[in-house]
């Protein structure tokens, strides 16, 4: 333990900085799960396997190709929201219409089987080597002693671009609405005469988009590899869980608080604590407040 | 009926035949190892299809309980001295209180959060063994002792045909505990629980008791099997591969390719994995792509499993055999035909016509 | 209208919850334009497993059903909506969380590309029920029982259905706003709409049904005029219901 680097008003702030930086990933790794959660009651297992494909997709459309970053990681999302769209179409869609009202707990193995399967078909195609960028962003500034590469910037302001973006969508758009009013009561859709199927699948393609452009956007900080998904898909269900289940937006605090509580107390103790103190207060949210950190009810699902 | 029950007969019988004999017969490392695999994640699919076929408990921690087990029964004879043999006991028995904790602090949940609770459950108890170094040796590995012979059979890692057999015999007796629990009124019980929980509660069944036997049981098999496979293995790492997130996931993977709500379908669900598995071992890397593909294929087609497609096959046979296939009766449309004493009122044809 | 074509033709429709076991056993039954249809019966005698068969919430195993002369058996619900069926479903069908405007938008849902309509539609919603548009910014979950029943309806009649289907609007409401909702009712049938209505209340289904049908396990046993079923609804309720 090294409680004297916190006297430092100027380390206290490097910390905050680099756990602002780092929480914000986290965030932008959630929400794809929580959107998909959220409306469709999944949990995506696959989840952490979409943002391996969006880092190699990344990769493959930058370095391969040349093509400038942030068409790449565009393209990263838009190829994600492809393959989601197949994938709910074929493998999920089925299976729900088949279970009826069980068809969560297979479906949520169904994704595990896309977690299995595309995980080692990465490691087949591309091999157990990383494939990376150096950073996505040159240079850095210093502000007052506190270090601020621009790449965290860049990573920033894309997070508050897409947390606006997408509240915006699913508040003004048609398809925004029909997707809220799906999660909310399916059959009372249907009798508007929408069609629930086309919901559920842009959904589906929609959280994918979300994390396949993730995926590229930090390639620099996770080079795409076969198994990379499994720590984004752990991060990622602490954040929803943290935020609960299904909040898109609280995803993205508690991301943020995440990224601050690691960064402050790898800066402390340097051994790997933290990770059990995080499997913890993760534990502890599950049972005393199902609901989610922030949320005013503590209604039990 | 008759017939149904000696299909169970019949397939106890060959299974016990092939998993007695097969291992001496062929008198090979290799098969004895796939053996005991097999053994392995039969038992353990059956454990976790316990908790999630009888009673909706997705125990998503089986890696973590496991790793408990091993970690348990690896310390006490590393650092105490302990029998391995106790080992076994005493894996059972830490594991039966993490089972225990892991149920009470879950009873108020449901679905996908036990599945959650009880899979950061394990994520800690996997942190903590790596960190706790100076007990554990973290990832560089702890070295677990042999069993000590008994009755004068050894039991070393030379022997793995001894191995095999007290796996054997450790299968055999918690399949029997799991078979006689779902088979008594306990197993009625839990099946109410899994259907109408509130229903089976207001019957006057203590819920909370049932499923922390559930739990409890479930835990310390897993404990149990845990130690005995860190014995097997011989040194202990804590890494998501042998007691993480991976294992679980395999461990699911039998279950589910088995047949949920079958304790045997779990041996189906190892034969055809592990079969799978090696089988296809010339296209080594492929060999994990089928795993998952034959996972989603299985859920797609076979939603009971190997375990459904077998009972709807013995079904066939032996409607074929009894010559019963179809007693289609004829509709009972009187049973439910127009009140004869109701008030006369208009007749009963409709009065419009469809031009 | 003086169409003498039913808007709505069931012929023996069977439809049930698992393959095998019929719940709606070969009901006919038609309902006219311009006209209320009443369904009665016991709890459980299948009018709502009926309407939901109609709809294709339950996929029908056998029968016909036609609507404005095209056959639309087994169509799925929010195919057969778009056609122009309008229906209530039992209990509670806002979306809570939504607006009383992104409801009323989503009513329109079929014709969304259609903005000019869409906004005819929500300005004479807003006539109609001033309330909706005192508090059209309020989270729907918010209005009272009332309130969202009003919502409903208008959201239902707002996309100028030629069919509407309404199963138990008087559920729950206080007796004036119940009142209410069947003067609104049969205001629909005014207006040339073809309803079919389920209701508790069958003294009042049949007074305002021009025809109407009794169910009882999941069959049609009577049927006939609302005024001849009037006269009898005394025995009516004793032995069906």
């Amino acid at each position: 333990m090294n409680f004297e680097l916190l006297t430092y008003p100027v380390v206290v702030a490097q910390f905050f900085v680099d756990g602002l930086g780092r929480g914000v990933m986290y965030g932008l790794m959630g929400m794809g799960l929580a959107l998909i959660f959220g409306i469709m009651g999944l949990i995506n297992f696959a989840h952490g396997a979409f943002f391996m494909v969006g880092t190699y997709l990344m990769y493959f459309v930058a370095v391969q190709l040349g093509v400038p970053f942030p068409i790449a990681i565009i393209a990263a999302a838009v190829g994600l929201f492809c393959i989601g769209a197949v994938l709910e179409r074929t493998l999920i869609s089925p299976l729900r219409k088949r279970m009826g009202e069980n068809w969560l707990v297979d479906g949520y193995v169904m994704t595990i089987g896309l977690l299995i399967m595309l995980e080692n078909l990465a490691l087949i195609v591309m091999g157990p080597r990383d494939h990376g960028i150096a950073r996505l962003v040159e240079g850095r500034t210093m502000i007052s002693g506190i270090i601020v590469t621009y790449e965290r910037v860049v990573v920033f302001v894309v997070a508050i671009l897409v947390v606006l973006g997408l509240a915006a969508f699913m508040r003004y758009t048609n398809i925004g609405r029909a997707i809220r009013a799906t999660s909310e009561h399916p059959d009372a859709a249907m009798a508007m005469g929408i069609d629930i199927r086309k919901i559920y699948t842009i959904t589906f393609a929609l959280g994918s988009a979300l994390i396949g452009g993730v995926g590229g956007l930090l390639l620099s900080t996770y080079p795409a590899f076969p198994t990379i998904g499994s720590d984004v898909l752990l991060k990622s269900f602490i954040v929803v869980i943290v935020g609960g289940l299904g909040n898109v937006w609280a995803a993205m605090v508690a991301g943020i608080l995440l990224g601050l509580i690691e960064s402050y107390a790898q800066g402390i103790a340097a051994s790997g604590w933290q990770n059990s103190i995080i499997a913890a207060v993760v534990v502890a949210v599950l049972v005393f407040r199902p609901a989610g950190l922030f949320s005013k009810s503590v209604s039990r699902p | 009926m008759k017939i149904s029950s000696l299909w169970g007969y019949l397939g106890a019988g060959l299974a016990l035949l092939v998993l007695l004999l097969v291992p001496p017969l062929a008198d090979n490392h290799y098969i004895t190892a796939v053996f005991v695999s097999v053994l392995l994640f039969f038992i353990l699919a059956a454990l976790f299809d316990f908790m999630l076929g009888y009673l909706n408990i997705f125990n998503f921690g089986m890696g973590g309980f496991m790793a408990l087990g091993a970690y348990t029964s690896g310390l006490l004879t590393h650092h105490f001295g302990i029998s391995p043999w106790i080992g076994l006991l005493a894996g059972g028995c830490s594991t039966l209180l993490l089972g225990l904790f892991a149920g009470v602090i879950t009873l108020r949940l449901r679905g996908i959060y036990i599945g959650l609770t009880t899979l950061f459950l394990a994520e800690f108890v996997l942190f903590a063994l790596s960190n706790l170094r100076e007990y554990t040796r973290g990832a560089a590995g702890l070295q677990v002792s042999t069993f000590p012979d008994l009755f004068g059979i050894s039991f070393g890692r030379g022997d793995p045909l001894s191995l095999y057999y007290l796996l054997f015999v450790i299968c055999v007796v918690i399949y029997a505990s799991l078979h006689f629990l779902v088979r008594s009124r306990v197993g009625l019980v839990f099946k109410a629980i899994r259907d109408d929980q509130l229903g089976t509660s207001v019957l006057g069944f203590n819920v909370v008791r049932y499923k922390l036997l559930n739990f409890a049981v479930a835990s310390f098999f897993t404990g149990v099997v845990g130690a005995f496979y860190g014995n097997y293995i011989g040194i202990l790492v804590p890494t998501t591969q042998e007691f993480g997130i991976s294992r679980t996931t395999e461990i699911l993977t039998i279950a589910y390719v088995g047949g949920r709500g079958t304790l045997w379908g779990s041996l189906l669900g190892a034969f055809a994995l592990i079969g799978l598995q090696e089988g296809f071992r010339v296209i080594d890397e492929w060999r994990l792509v089928l795993y998952g593909a034959f996972l989603v294929f299985v859920l797609m087609v076979f939603p009971q499993g190997l375990a459904g497609a077998v009972k709807q096959l013995a079904g066939w046979v032996e409607a074929r055999f009894t010559g019963s296939a179809q007693q289609e009766d004829p509709e009972q449309k009187a049973s439910t035909g127009p009140a004869q004493d109701g008030p006369e009122v208009t007749p009963k044809l409709p009065d419009r016509k469809v031009p | 209208m003086t169409n003498t074509q039913p808007c709505l033709v069931v012929e023996d429709l069977r439809s049930g919850y698992e393959r095998d076991v019929a719940v709606i056993k070969d009901v006919s039954m038609q309902a006219a334009r311009g006209s209320v249809t009443g369904l009665i019966g016991a709890n459980g005698a299948g009018k709502s497993s009926f309407l939901k068969s109609v709809l294709g919430y339950l996929k029908p195993q056998s029968g016909k059903v036609s609507f404005e002369g095209e056959e639309i058996t087994g169509f799925r619900p929010d195919v057969s909506c778009s056609l122009g069926i309008a229906y209530l479903m039992e209990g509670h069908s806002v979306f809570p969380s939504l607006s009383v405007e992104e409801n009323l938008l989503l009513g329109m849902w079929p014709w969304r590309h259609d903005r000019n309509r869409v906004r005819a539609a929500l300005e004479r919603a807003y006539d109609r029920a001033p309330v909706l548009m005192e508090r059209r910014q309020t989270t729907s979950g918010l209005l009272s029982g009332g309130q969202q029943r009003i919502l409903e309806l208008e959201r239902l009649y707002m996309t100028d259905p030629s069919l509407i289907l309404l199963d138990e609007p008087s559920l729950g409401l206080a007796p004036k706003l119940a009142a209410e909702t069947f003067e609104r009712v049969e205001s629909f049938s005014k207006e040339g709409i073809a309803v079919v209505l389920i209701d508790q209340n069958v003294r009042r289904v049949l007074e305002i049904s021009d025809y109407a049908y009794v169910f009882q396990l999941g069959e049609v046993i009577l049927e006939g005029t609302g005024t001849s079923l009037s006269k009898d609804v005394g025995n009516i309720v004793k032995e069906f219901i």
